[in-house]
């Protein structure tokens, strides 16, 4: 399993190729993507969001690995992978309003919390809840960068359940056929919900699940950030080159459960939760960063008290935004609104307005 | 007797059903030591050791395509898929296979199975954790698709799937899974498939509904009731293979007819009992019959209390053909 | 100003929570989003945590009573920010 940096926090012989300003932006990300996600989880829990996904401990994995790909690449994360959005310049105010569904979501308030959609700054394609179906949409993006001869290039996110779907397998096996310009990232947090690996495969690894599909496979601590780094910047580069896809598995751990429904103590070990905590991976970059100087502790606590006032505005300002206009039901199923809709909504608009729903306006479909 | 929530009355069915058949097993996405994510598998594996109650890995197809072998070789599996939305990699096992297996076989091989789900809105799932699939498989001939709505059917109900010797889709109302508490008996007992229930009794208009409609449907009679109108609910419980003299009948009784899904409109459950009372008791009826379903959407998350049926648009429609 | 806390659906379908126990007393200084109560649900225990800075209230509910969602568990005195 590659690692990088070392328990007395030096990297050596490790160039992360990436400037005194870029390094702290990576470390800054992971600040920001433990207190957006801590964040969430105060507020499910008092009620003001219906559901968070736990992202503790994940950090390293989802913000190395965006670290290696360009903002014109196309990325179809799973719903465990707040780093890749934040890392690339998405707002935290943006992710807030979807999770809060709210009338500036871009998604319009019709998924869950934690499926996010973007197109800018980044292509982060519509999360969907059912597992592995992205992965093989992943490979027709790529396919069409192939055909138009772009240097762009996809990587898919999912966990160590994901490896498990149809849609894994379709993409592994298509891309390697086809060659694809992809990097396939899998999560490996030790458990899909409470499954355990052990129930989930017989392979000895993640990783070399690849090579069934005649692609590449790499195995890295997804606690090491620079690790992570190493191995998504080598795999982007060799889909970049023609090369063809790399499936990367990055080892690590969620501190928190599945989801907010979920209690991981029903089903880890504590010592295994223990030996986790001692990993964490924001304590392992700081060691590599005061060991390089690259960041004092008084500055790190500054960082941590930035980007905690940061989410925590975030969420006010998606908390004090209205719900979704109605008639947002009816749109987007089509790209025109047929009759039998068109018909519905003007239904439930004229129903609204009996109700004395504020949001019926003068109860006629507004489109 | 006990008196027990909906999804206690599925465990109870479930440990029921394995203590009196050892060829019974529950299997699935964290059905073993977590006991699912509702808990409706809870302490099975305890009690009856993981060889018949245990985790799978990540895979729908592989659930049920297992499934369907174990059934032809001699077991009674009950595997669960975690939600209803996410059946469809299954679909091509549970439709080309299971479903057709008797037929194609000349009857030589048979899918005794029971695949459980839950199914439908309410509990703010958004697109992938609300969805009302049942139109999708009341379309496929051989496969046999029932809803409880209360716990003492859903605990009958579920035995009597079980026992079935056809393969049967068993889906659960989620939103009533905690939401509801009813009597139910230790035990082994049964409520045979294809019969409906009568859940009040009336004489001006008749609603048909299943599963979270049921209530929604209560709700609205007795608001109706409020207004000189008098409703007769019938739960159908197995939309597959349905009950059509018992429906046909407790149309004819009103000539007023409602039918309640949250799935969406077009081509959705509804539009069959239409047709079916169409072609058979058009004399009967004294108005036309009346749809409140789900829209014509994907399930949306936000505005989830603006799509789904409630006892308002409910009443609406019964004084709409009360009044025609 | 007095802020009642209602009990939130904090899980999928969860219709009460059995309190597990309070983690502050009536008459507590609390501050926003400081633990609580922890309320137990079929699927998770929860801290909840407190809407506001302030003076913890009436606590409606005592350990192992049952709270339909909905219900009011406990209220916050709000003290204006220093």
């Amino acid at each position: 399993m590659l690692t990088v940096i070392e328990a007395d926090g030096t990297a050596p012989g490790y160039d992360p190729g990436l400037s005194k300003a870029e390094l702290v932006h990576v470390y800054r990300t992971m600040l920001l993507t433990r207190a957006f996600d801590d964040t969430c989880i105060k507020l499910q829990r008092s009620g003001q969001i219906g559901f968070s996904i736990p992202n503790r401990g994940i950090e390293a994995t989802s913000v190395g690995s965006a670290s290696a790909f360009r903002k014109d690449d196309w990325f179809f994360p799973s719903y465990r992978d707040f780093g890749i959005p934040l890392y690339h310049g998405v707002e935290p105010v943006d992710m807030m309003h979807n999770m809060y569904g709210n009338a500036l979501d871009t998604s319009k308030g019709r998924q869950m919390p934690v499926h996010f959609s973007f197109t800018e700054p980044i292509r982060l394609v519509s999360i969907s809840s059912p597992i592995g179906t992205h992965i093989i949409q992943a490979v027709g993006a790529a396919y069409a960068f192939q055909q138009r001869g772009e240097d762009r290039i996809c990587m898919a996110s999912f966990g160590d359940g994901g490896t498990s779907s149809l849609g894994f397998h379709s993409a592994l096996n298509f891309a390697g056929v086809w060659k694809s310009p992809v990097v396939f990232l899998c999560q490996n947090n030790g458990y899909a919900i409470s499954c355990p690996s052990s129930k989930q495969t017989a392979s000895e690894s993640y990783a070399i699940k690849g090579e069934a599909y005649g692609v590449p496979g790499v195995k890295v601590d997804g606690n090491d950030v620079f690790a992570v780094r190493q191995a998504m910047t080598e795999a982007a580069e060799r889909a970049r080159s023609g090369g063809g896809p790399t499936l990367v598995e990055c080892v690590t751990f969620r501190m928190g459960g599945h989801s907010t429904a979920d209690d991981p103590s029903k089903y880890v070990p504590a010592e295994e939760m223990e030996a986790w905590a001692k990993r964490d991976p924001i304590e392992i970059l700081e060691r590599a960063l005061l060991k390089s100087k690259v960041l004092t502790k008084k500055k790190m606590e500054a960082l941590k008290e930035e980007v905690a006032s940061e989410v925590q505005a975030a969420s006010k300002v998606a908390a004090s935004t209205p719900a979704p206009a109605l008639e947002q039901v009816f749109t987007d199923v089509y790209e025109e609104i047929p009759t039998h809709i068109r018909r519905q909504g003007a239904q439930a608009f004229d129903l609204a307005k009996r109700k004395g729903d504020a949001s019926a306006g003068d109860g006629e479909f507004p489109l | 007797m006990a008196n027990i929530t909906l999804i206690k009355a599925v465990n109870e069915g479930l440990r029921t059903a394995m203590q009196s058949d050892p060829t019974v097993l529950c299997f699935g996405e964290d059905v073993g030591p977590k006991g699912g994510v509702f808990l409706a598998t809870e302490n099975l594996t305890s009690e009856f050791g993981e060889e018949r109650c245990f985790d799978t890995p990540l895979s729908e197809d592989g659930i049920v395509g297992s499934a369907i072998g174990m059934a032809m070789n001699g077991l009674r599996p009950v595997a669960e898929i975690q939600f209803q939305d996410f059946i469809f990699p299954a679909f091509d096992q549970i439709v080309s296979e299971a479903a057709k297996m008797r037929y194609r076989s000349g009857g030589q091989y048979t899918v005794p199975m029971v695949i459980r789900t839950p199914y439908g809105g309410g509990i703010r799932g958004g697109l992938y954790h609300s969805q009302s699939g049942e139109a999708y498989f009341c379309h496929t001939p051989g496969l046999k698709v029932v809803i409880p709505s209360t716990p003492y059917d859903a605990k009958g109900l579920l035995i009597a799937s079980i026992q079935d010797p056809d393969p049967v889709l068993f889906l659960e109302p989620k939103a009533l899974y905690r939401a509801v508490k009813g009597e139910v008996p230790g035990g082994e007992y049964t409520v045979p498939l294809s019969t409906t229930r009568t859940v009040r009794e009336g004489q001006d208009v008749t609603v048909f509904c299943y599963g979270a409609m049921v209530p929604v449907a209560e709700k609205a009679a007795a608001q109706a009731a409020e207004k000189g109108i008098d409703v007769h609910i019938v739960d159908l419980r197995t939309l597959l293979p349905l009950d059509e003299d018992g429906v046909l009948e407790a149309a004819k009784r009103t000539g007023r007819v409602v039918v309640v899904h949250e799935a969406p409109r077009f081509c959705g459950y509804g539009s069959e009992i239409s047709a079916l009372i169409a072609e058979n008791a058009i004399e009967y009826m004294e108005a036309p019959v009346k749809r409140v379903t789900g829209f014509d959407t994907p399930f949306p998350n936000t505005l989830e209390h603006h799509y789904m049926p409630d006892d308002r648009r409910v009443l609406d429609a019964i004084e709409e053909v009360h009044q025609f | 100003m007095t802020i009642e806390y209602e009990l939130p659906d904090i899980g999928e379908g969860v219709v009460e929570g059995e309190v597990y126990r309070w983690l502050v007393s009536s008459g507590d200084a609390v501050l926003e989003a400081q633990p609580v109560v922890e309320v137990m649900t079929d699927f998770v225990t929860v801290e909840i945590p407190s809407p506001a800075t302030g003076t913890m209230g009436e606590q409606r509910a005592a350990a192992g009573d049952l709270v339909p969602v909905g219900q009011v568990l406990f209220t916050i005195e709000e003290q204006p920010a220093t």
